[in-house]
C-alpha cells in the first residue's frame, strides 16, 4: 500500500453566522492516493463544497477549520505560513470550480490569466500556455489567449479553467461540480477531457458532484456526504451495487432509470429535508428521514465503521439496508399510454425572431436587420391527458416555445389553437377561460413566488381571478390544494422565505393547478431540485395527472426524467424540432444523431459533438445541426433542408440519412456498448 | 465603435441645441428690463428705446434666438452689457481658471480618496475602516463655506502658510498661482473625498467576494499582487465613472468655493452675470456649462467601455 497523497483527519469546518459558529463539515476523515479519483456526492447543503475548499485551505473569510488536520504528502497544511501556503497553491493544489465565468477575471485577457498561473519567465510561460490550451483541445489557442472570458462559450471557459488547474504537475485536484453549468453534450466532452488529463498527470483527485451518474463514470471510490458528515465510503461499484447506508440507498432509488414509467412505478423519495447546520438531531443525522430509524438511532450517534476493508458506513443497522436496487421488470407499454386523447392544443409554424440592433449605416443601406431565430417553424400537437416532453440544450428554443404557447412572448408568425379556437398571441388579450385552461410552472421557485404574500394568499389569487370564487370559498379551497401537493395545511399562513426549495416548487405547482387548468407548462420545473426532492415532485405530478386528468408540456434537458415522465417527446435544436414521437420510440434506440448525442452523453463511449460556436453562422438553407453532426453523410446537409421521415406510430425524424441506415447505425452502436 | 461615437456626437449636438433654447427662453422670461437696469431709474423712454434697439431687444424672440445662436457657434459671443467687454475672452479666461482648479482638486482627491477607499475595503469591518468612513463622511457633511472658512483661519491666519485670497490675475505665471490654488482645491477635495472613498470601498469589498479573486489566490499570488492586478481594476470602474460624471460639477459648480476664496472661476462669473442682469453673459456662461456637462457624461461612458471589455458600445443585443 502506497502512502496517500492527501490525508484528512477528523476535519471540522464552521462558518461564522452572526454571533454563532455553525459547523457545516464535521469530523471528516479520508485519504486519496496518487492518480485516484474520490467522488464526493451529496445534496445541496451537505457541506461537500466547503470540504473541498477547506482541503485547499481556501475557505472564505467567514469559514474556519475548527479541528482536524489536512496532510499533503505528509506535510500538514492547516498550520502553514502564508508564503509556504502560496507556494503550495502555485505548484500543487488546484481547483476547477463550478462556474468558470465567475472564476475568471472579467477584465483580463485569457492569456494574461493563464500566464500568471503558470508563472516564471514570460516567454516560456506564454509558450507553455499555448501548449496547455492545445492540451485541453482548444482549437485556436492564439485566439483564445487574446479573448476575454465572456467572449468564450461555457465549455471553452471551463477548458481554460482546466488548463489552469492541470498545467505543471499538480498533486491534488479538487473538481467542484465542474460541469454543472454546462449542457449535457458539453459536459460529456469536459468529463472525457478530465478523465484523460487525470490519467496522464496522476494527481490525487476529489470530484465533488450531485450527479450520481457522473461520479459513477469518473470516480474509483465514492464518499456520500449528508449534513456535513461522511455517511458512507466505498469503491464506486460496490457503493452503487450494495449501498450500506439508508441515505445512499434512498438517493439511488430516487433516480429515474430506464424502464421506469410514471404510470407504473412511483419513484422512491426521501421524506423530509436535510437539517440546517445548528439544528442537527442528537443521534444519527439521518434518523429523522430514515425508515429504519428507531430509538437507538435518535439517541446514539453511529460512528463510521468498516464493514469490509474498503467499505465504511455510518449506520447502526447497515445489515438491514434493502439491497433490491434492481429494476422492476420492464412493464409492457400500457394500452393507455398509446391511446391518443382528443387533440387539445395545436401550434402551426410558430416562429420567433429576435432582431439584433442594427447599425445606422446598414439601416441606410437598406440591409435587413440581423436576426436570431429562437423558433424556426415549430408544429406541435398536444393531446388531452398526455405528457409531452420537450428536450434540447440551452438555446434550443424550449422556453421560447412555452412562452409563445402561453402568450408571454408573441410569436413572429404562426398560430396557436386551443380546442380549435385561435388563441390571441398576447396573454392580455386572452379570455379568462383561456387563461384558466393554460397554466405554467417556472424553473426557479425562489423567484416565482411573491415574497410578500402568504402561501394562502398566493393560492387564493387564481381561485378568485380565474376560478370565479369569492374570498370565502377560495380560502376554504386552499387546504385542499395544499393536500394535493402534499403540504401540511398550516402552511397557509407561511411566507415563501419559510419554505425549502422543494416546498416552494410544490406551492408553485399548486398555484398553477388551483384554477383546474387543462394543460400545465412545466419549464425545467424539477431541474433546480435535489434528486430526492425531484423524485417527490415527479411522483406528485404523476399523481395529480392521474387524479385530475391534466396534461403536461414538460420542458427539460434531462433525458432520464423525460423517459420516466413523458408519453411523447419532441427534440429541439436551434429553434427547430428534429425528432418527435412516442417516448419509447424516440429514445430506444435514438435515431436522430442529435438525440443520440444527448442520450449517450452520460456514457463514456457515447458519440460526441463538436462544440457549438457561440456566434457560428448556421447554414442558410441546410440542416441547423449539420455543423456539429458527427454522422453527416456529406454536403447535402449544408445546402438542403432535411426531409421529415416517418418511422410509423407518429414517430418522425428530420434527417438526410435514410431511416434504414439510422437503424443500422444504432444496432451496431448497441452491440459496441 | 466609430459609429457609436458618431451617434453619440450627434446626440450631444442635439442635447446642446435643446439646452440653448431653454437657456435663451429662461433668460428672456426673467423679470426686469435690461435697458432699465443698465440705464437706471431716471432714464427716459427715448433713451431706453434707443438702447433696446442697439442691443437688438426690440426684435421678435425667434430672430433674437437665431442671431444669438449663430453668433455663439461662429465664435461671436457678443459684448457684455455690464462691462462693455467682449464676452468670449472673458468666459474662456475664467474657464481656464476653473479647469485649473478642477485639475488641482482631482490631483488631490483621486489618489487620496482611492487610497482611503482601498484601505477601508481591504480592512472592512475593522477599526481603521470605521475611522475612515466616519471621518470622510463627517467632513463631507460640512458645507463648503464652513470648511473653507476654517481652512482660511488655520492655514492663512494662524499658520500663515497659504494666502486667504485666491484672486489670481490672468498674467500670473503658473508656479505663482499654485499656492493660491491650494486652499480652494483642498476645500473642494473635502466635498469629493467621501464619495470617492466610499465608492472605492464598496467596489473593493464586492470584488474581493468574487470567485476570480479566489482563483487569483490559488495561483499563489501574494495578497498585494492579487489586489493590484485583479481587484483594483474592477473595483475602480464605478469610481472612475462617477468621477467623470462629476467633472461637470467640478468645473462649473464650485460657486461657493470660488466665492469664499474670491477665486475668478466660471462660477463667480455666473453669479456676477445674474447680479448685473447681464443676459448675454449669463447665456454664454450657461451654454459653456451645458457643453461641459454633456462632454463629461460622454467621457464617462467612453471611459467605462474602454476599461470594461464586457461593454461593447453600440452593439446591444436583444
Amino acid at each position: 500500500m502506497t502512502i496517500p497523497v492527501l490525508t484528512v483527519n477528523n476535519l471540522t469546518v464552521a462558518y461564522r453566522v452572526g454571533q454563532q459558529e455553525l459547523a457545516v463539515v464535521r469530523e471528516v476523515s479520508l485519504a486519496v492516493h496518487e492518480g485516484e479519483i474520490l467522488g464526493i456526492v451529496g445534496e445541496s447543503g451537505s457541506g461537500k463544497s466547503t470540504l473541498g475548499l477547506a482541503i485547499l485551505q481556501a475557505l472564505p473569510s467567514t469559514g474556519r477549520i475548527c479541528a482536524g488536520q489536512v496532510f499533503l504528502d505528509g506535510v500538514e497544511l492547516t498550520g502553514l505560513s502564508g508564503s509556504a501556503r502560496r507556494a503550495l497553491w502555485a505548484n500543487s493544489l488546484r481547483l476547477v470550480p463550478q462556474n468558470p465565468l465567475a472564476a475568471l477575471n472579467p477584465t483580463m485577457r485569457i492569456g494574461e490569466q493563464l500566464i500568471e498561473a503558470i508563472g516564471g519567465d514570460r516567454t516560456t510561460a506564454t509558450a507553455q500556455a499555448i501548449n496547455v490550451l492545445k492540451r485541453v483541445h482548444i482549437p485556436d489557442p492564439a485566439r483564445v489567449m487574446r479573448s476575454y472570458p465572456h467572449e468564450l462559450s461555457g465549455g471553452m471557459q471551463q477548458r481554460v479553467m482546466i488548463a489552469m488547474a492541470l498545467h505543471g504537475t499538480p498533486r491534488l485536484l479538487v473538481l467542484d461540480e465542474p460541469t454543472t453549468s454546462l449542457d449535457v453534450t458539453t459536459e460529456a466532452a469536459v468529463i472525457d477531457l478530465l478523465a484523460e488529463l487525470i490519467a496522464e498527470k496522476q494527481p490525487a483527485t476529489i470530484f465533488i458532484s450531485h450527479n450520481l451518474g457522473l461520479v459513477a463514470r469518473l470516480a474509483t471510490r465514492t464518499a456520500v456526504m449528508y449534513a456535513g458528515e461522511l455517511v458512507e465510503v466505498a469503491p464506486t461499484m460496490s457503493l452503487f451495487a450494495q449501498p450500506r447506508h439508508p441515505y445512499t440507498q434512498g438517493l439511488l432509488q430516487s433516480l429515474p432509470r430506464p424502464g421506469l414509467r410514471y404510470d407504473h412505478h412511483p419513484l422512491h423519495s426521501i421524506n423530509g429535508i436535510i437539517p440546517a447546520p445548528g439544528a442537527l438531531p442528537a443521534g444519527c443525522v439521518f434518523a429523522p428521514r430514515c425508515s429504519l430509524a428507531d430509538e437507538r438511532c435518535r439517541c446514539e450517534r453511529p460512528s463510521l465503521i468498516a464493514i469490509t476493508e474498503h467499505h465504511l458506513t455510518r449506520c447502526h443497522y447497515w445489515q438491514q439496508v434493502p439491497q433490491s436496487t434492481s429494476l422492476p421488470s420492464v412493464a409492457a407499454p400500457s394500452a393507455s399510454s398509446n391511446d391518443n386523447g382528443d387533440v387539445f392544443l395545436t401550434a402551426h409554424q410558430l416562429t420567433k425572431t429576435i432582431s439584433r440592433r442594427q447599425s445606422l449605416f446598414d439601416k441606410l443601406r437598406g440591409q435587413p436587420a440581423p436576426v436570431v431565430k429562437a423558433l424556426a417553424g415549430v408544429d406541435l400537437t398536444l393531446h388531452r391527458n398526455r405528457i409531452l416532453g420537450v428536450v434540447g440544450e440551452s438555446g434550443s428554443g424550449k422556453t421560447t416555445l412555452a412562452r409563445c404557447l402561453i402568450g408571454l412572448s408573441e410569436p413572429s408568425s404562426g398560430t396557436v389553437e386551443l380546442l380549435d379556437m385561435p388563441l390571441a398571441p398576447n396573454i392580455q388579450r386572452r379570455s379568462r377561460e383561456q387563461l384558466r385552461r393554460l397554466q405554467m410552472v417556472l424553473q426557479n421557485p425562489q423567484e416565482a413566488l411573491n415574497p410578500a404574500l402568504t402561501i394562502g394568499e398566493a393560492l387564493m389569487r387564481p381561485l378568485i381571478r380565474l376560478g370565479g370564487m369569492d374570498r370565502q370559498a377560495a380560502r376554504q379551497r386552499v387546504p385542499e390544494l395544499l393536500r394535493l401537493v402534499k403540504l401540511p395545511p398550516d402552511y397557509i399562513d407561511r411566507r415563501p422565505a419559510q419554505l425549502s426549495g422543494g416546498e416552494k416548487q410544490r406551492v408553485a405547482i399548486a398555484r398553477a393547478l388551483a384554477a383546474t387548468p387543462d394543460l400545465l407548462l412545466l419549464d425545467e420545473a424539477v431541474s433546480a431540485l435535489d434528486v430526492s426532492v425531484q423524485a417527490a415532485v415527479l411522483n406528485l405530478l404523476a399523481e395529480v395527472k392521474e387524479r385530475t386528468g391534466v396534461s403536461y408540456l414538460f420542458i427539460t434537458h434531462d433525458l432520464a426524467v423525460v423517459s420516466y415522465l413523458a408519453d411523447d417527446v419532441v427534440v429541439m435544436y436551434r429553434g427547430q424540432i428534429v425528432e418527435s414521437g412516442p417516448v419509447q420510440a424516440v429514445l430506444a434506440p435514438p435515431l436522430h444523431p442529435y438525440t443520440e448525442a444527448l442520450l449517450t452523453a452520460a456514457s463514456a463511449r457515447g458519440i460526441r459533438l463538436r462544440e457549438a460556436e457561440e456566434s457560428g453562422s448556421l447554414p442558410e438553407n441546410g440542416c441547423p445541426f449539420y455543423p456539429r453532426c458527427p454522422r453527416t453523410p456529406g454536403n447535402i446537409c449544408a445546402t438542403t433542408p432535411p426531409p421529415w421521415r416517418d418511422a410509423g406510430n407518429g414517430h418522425r425524424i428530420r434527417c438526410h440519412i435514410p431511416l434504414e441506415e439510422l437503424q443500422i447505425i444504432q444496432r451496431s452502436v448497441l452491440i459496441e456498448l | 465603435m466609430i459609429q457609436y461615437l458618431l451617434r453619440r456626437l450627434i446626440l450631444l449636438g442635439g442635447t446642446i441645441l435643446i439646452s440653448s433654447l431653454i437657456i435663451f427662453l429662461i433668460c428672456r422670461l426673467l423679470p426686469g428690463d435690461v435697458a432699465r437696469v443698465l440705464l437706471g431709474r431716471e432714464a427716459g423712454e427715448a433713451a431706453l428705446a434707443a438702447l433696446r434697439a442697439e442691443l437688438g431687444l426690440d426684435q421678435p424672440l425667434p430672430l433674437q434666438y437665431l442671431n444669438w445662436l449663430i453668433g455663439f457657434v461662429s465664435g461671436d459671443w457678443g459684448i457684455a452689457y455690464s462691462t462693455r467687454q467682449p464676452i468670449r475672452p472673458l468666459v474662456l479666461e475664467r474657464l481656464t481658471n476653473s479647469l485649473l482648479l478642477a485639475g488641482a482638486t482631482l490631483m488631490l482627491s483621486l489618489p487620496l480618496g482611492i487610497a482611503l477607499g482601498v484601505w477601508a475595503g481591504w480592512r472592512a469591518g475593522k477599526l481603521d475602516d470605521t475611522l475612515i468612513s466616519v471621518s470622510t463622511l463627517a467632513v463631507t457633511g460640512l458645507p463648503e463655506f464652513v470648511t473653507g472658512l476654517l481652512l482660511i483661519d488655520l492655514f492663512a491666519f494662524r499658520l500663515r502658510w497659504l494666502p486667504a485670497n485666491s484672486s489670481i490675475r490672468p498674467d500670473t505665471p503658473f508656479f505663482e498661482i499654485l499656492p493660491q490654488l491650494l486652499l480652494p482645491a483642498i476645500t473642494a477635495t473635502l466635498v469629493l473625498l467621501a464619495y470617492i472613498a466610499r465608492l472605492t470601498r464598496a467596489g473593493v469589498i464586492s470584488e474581493l467576494e468574487q470567485e476570480y479573486t479566489r482563483t487569483a489566490l490559488l495561483k499563489g499570488l501574494s495578497p498585494l499582487t492579487m489586489l493590484r492586478r485583479h481587484v483594483l481594476r474592477n473595483a475602480l470602474l464605478p469610481t472612475i465613472t462617477v468621477v467623470a460624471i462629476s467633472l461637470g460639477w467640478l468645473i462649473s459648480g464650485l460657486i461657493v468655493v470660488e466665492n469664499v476664496y474670491n477665486y475668478p472661476g466660471i462660477g463667480r462669473l455666473l453669479t456676477f452675470a445674474i447680479d448685473r442682469r447681464d443676459l448675454l453673459l449669463l447665456q454664454a456662461v450657461a451654454m459653456v456649462t451645458v457643453v461641459i456637462f454633456a462632454v463629461a457624461n460622454l467621457l464617462a461612458d467612453l471611459m467605462y467601455a474602454l476599461l470594461d471589455p464586457r461593454i461593447r458600445l453600440g452593439s446591444e443585443e436583444r
